[in-house]
């Protein structure tokens, strides 16, 4: 599953500005429990770079306003069309959603963010 | 910055429970008095997981995250940093904020022969105000 969105606001975690459900993908057919997210990239062009780019995951944006949530390693002071990037693989509940935050100075400006995932079972999981 | 270290014998492997990567930050490293507890977050800034010495090498590393041990089991509402398998060490930046009260937990299983091994993680625990306009 890969995801994009463009905005031309500031992503702040909610619907359409940063907000990844994984749950969208779960259906009756699989019963797997984690999302493998194998990457999370976001791009400000036009000029300007981000100043902070966070990504936080948990099962609401409130779980992660309350500090219940997991927070990525984060990138700060990206120059234009640099990306902000989580590479390495993280396996979360199906249930738990995506959130990224990212902030610029001089905005707006279009954001890209690409979000690559699947679902698998844990014991696929094992395997990696 | 504080260390979480376990050393395993030969023959044991790491399976998530008390002394066999089973990372315990509360007990490690206990909330000063005042503190609400319900804030204290950790970061864990890295881990390094390998035999003391020699060329054997471990399968199935996982470093997994969660308020259990049955969290991070299937169907658990945990989390999971997939690690690496067929490894003689495995070091990695790790860089994440959990959630309070959570527990870390390593699984490694020796891939040949048997072999003393070694986790070291580096952490943080931290108190986060609320995020604007979040719950508290």
């Amino acid at each position: 599953m890969t995801l994009e969105v463009q905005t031309n606001t500031v992503m702040d975690g909610t619907a359409g500005k940063g907000f990844f459900d994984f749950s969208t993908v779960v259906n009756a057919s699989n019963l797997e429990r984690r999302v493998l997210l194998t990457n999370v990239a976001v791009n400000i062009d036009d000029g300007v770079g981000f100043s902070t780019c966070l990504f936080a995951m948990a099962a609401s944006l409130a779980d992660v306003a309350d500090r219940k949530g997991i927070a990525l390693p984060f990138q700060t002071s990206g120059s234009s069309n640099e990306w902000a990037t989580v590479s390495r693989l993280h396996l979360v509940p199906t249930a738990w959603s995506l959130f990224i935050f990212c902030t610029y100075a001089g905005g707006p400006f279009d954001v890209h963010a690409v979000v690559g995932s699947r679902i698998v079972t844990e014991r696929h999981a094992r395997a990696f | 910055m504080p260390q979480i270290t376990q050393t395993l014998a030969a023959g044991v492997n790491f399976d998530g429970t008390a002394g066999n990567g089973l990372i315990d930050f509360p007990a490690a490293s206990p909330t000063k008095a005042g503190d609400d507890t319900q804030r204290v977050n950790v970061i864990t800034a890295s881990i390094a997981i390998g035999q003391v010495s020699g060329n054997a090498r471990l399968r199935d590393v996982v470093i997994a995250f969660g308020p259990s041990l049955d969290a991070v089991k299937d169907d658990g509402n945990g989390y999971l940093f997939v690690a690496d398998s067929d490894v003689h060490q495995f070091v990695v930046p790790l860089g994440l904020v959990l959630p309070p009260h959570w527990l870390g937990f390593v699984f490694a299983t020796e891939a040949s022969g048997t072999f003393i091994k070694t986790m070291v993680l580096d952490y943080n625990r931290v108190t986060l105000a609320p995020v604007a306009g979040g719950t508290t």
